[in-house]
């Protein structure tokens, strides 16, 4: 649907802010059009394998889209690519939907749209940049480590479903996680600008 | 004291991708707004989830011609100020959030001298209060069925292990017996998380585990 599937993640970030840009400037319709058909589908499909149901999932990725509409002027590409700003707007619209289903309540302060974790100083690689050694740091974990994040950071699953899942013992899920977030920990640090 | 290491990690990991139980996530929200200290972390992290989003194989939206038509039918958001400006508050906005009001509205219970708590409703399985303990004042003895977390909100505490000051989280778990005594400099408040109940074993504490149960 669109030709950002084929670019380089850095130069896919640029074409995205870009893209932001013009819809934050003068609500361009043609310009939005490609940002959704681009993560429209792809935040569906998070959603997806979080395990909500379609109609839900479709909803949610909505709304996220229609926040980009709305808010596009609060995007800043210094501090996020696109697709970490969406993830973090789809994390929170999906927790803020689980406590509107047992509350009825909303917060209404959206903290997604601004980092609670603003970059330092020293972090002046561009986000298309850091995105690049961010999955360069995931793939100089051992293959098995990589695995035991992905089933708990990205599919959220639980640790005894993961046990279930590799076949291995609870207890070394458990310690075998804590050693990959943090091995991961020390390779997401070691990449600040010092480094290139 | 910089709250790292394993199980700490695994919890940063757990606020990225939006999986704790809500206590918790206000808890390391908090603790990400008083204290620098994980926030390279985090940001990390969420890069690394924005770049999986970006991999996944994209699932359609059903009706996108009515969808993208609907969105451009919206009315125009009305015009905001540059940041939400939360007033500015004792306790962290995530805090203050989940609460529904600062710390002046907070119904203390005397639990004994110089302990005085408010105990939050349950919530997806965990229990958890604000303390307010007395300058130099000790916290019961107390060991874990499961695992506390103790954010620093005001103040500061000891306990074997270390030190820790405004924005500083104490973990432990079933194998920590740890007694945290409040800095004399000041009332201590803290934000403590439970996902099991507290199990008292200090000599008074068969007392005040009565008004430590649930």
């Amino acid at each position: 649907m669109t030709e950002s599937g084929r670019t380089t993640p850095a130069s896919g970030a640029e074409l995205h802010a870009e893209l932001v840009d013009r819809v934050a400037r003068n609500r361009d319709r043609a310009a939005f059009a490609r940002l959704y058909d681009h993560f429209a589908p792809r935040i569906n499909a998070y959603l997806l394998r979080l395990g909500a149901d379609n109609g839900s999932a479709e909803e949610l990725a909505q709304e996220v889209m229609v926040t980009l509409w709305r808010k596009a002027e609060q995007f800043d590409p210094s501090k996020s690519s696109l697709a970490t700003w969406l993830f973090r707007i789809a994390r929170n619209r999906r927790i803020d939907a689980a406590r509107r289903d047992k509350s009825g309540k909303l917060d209404a302060e959206d903290t997604a749209l601004h980092p609670s974790a603003p970059e330092d100083a020293e972090d002046a690689l561009s986000a298309g940049e850091r995105e690049v050694r961010v999955r360069t740091a995931l793939a100089e974990l051992p293959a098995e480590q990589v695995e035991l994040v992905r089933l708990a950071f990205f599919l959220d699953l639980s640790h005894s479903q993961i046990a279930e899942r590799t076949g291995l013992p609870l207890g070394t899920v458990k310690s075998r996680l804590r050693l990959a977030f943090t091995r991961l920990r020390k390779h997401l640090e070691a990449r600040g600008v010092a480094e290139v | 004291m910089v709250a790292q290491g394993q199980p700490f990690d695994v919890l940063l990991a757990g606020f990225v991708a939006g999986t704790l139980a809500a206590p918790v996530r206000v808890l390391i929200e908090s603790h990400l707004e008083l204290s620098p200290a994980n926030r390279r972390y985090v940001s990390r992290l969420e890069a690394l989830a924005g770049a999986e989003l970006e991999e996944l194989p994209p699932v359609p939206m059903p009706n996108r011609d009515e969808r993208l038509a609907a969105i451009f039918a919206l009315e125009p958001a009305p015009p905001v100020a540059v940041k939400p400006v939360a007033p500015a508050g004792r306790l962290p906005r995530a805090l203050r959030a989940h609460l529904g009001h600062d710390i002046d509205a907070v119904a203390w219970k005397r639990v004994m001298p110089g302990l005085k708590e408010f105990r939050l409703p349950e919530t997806d399985g965990c229990k958890s209060s604000l303390y307010r303990i007395s300058p130099g004042k000790p916290m019961p003895h107390h060991t874990h069925e499961g695992q506390e977390l103790t954010l620093v909100v005001e103040g500061g505490f000891s306990d074997a292990y270390g030190h820790y000051l405004r924005g500083d989280i104490a973990f432990a778990d079933d194998e920590v017996d740890h007694r945290p005594i409040a800095d004399p400099d000041g009332d201590c408040i803290c934000f403590a998380v439970l996902d099991a109940p507290l199990r008292m074993t200090g000599p008074i504490l068969k007392y005040f585990g009565r008004f430590m149960k649930g």
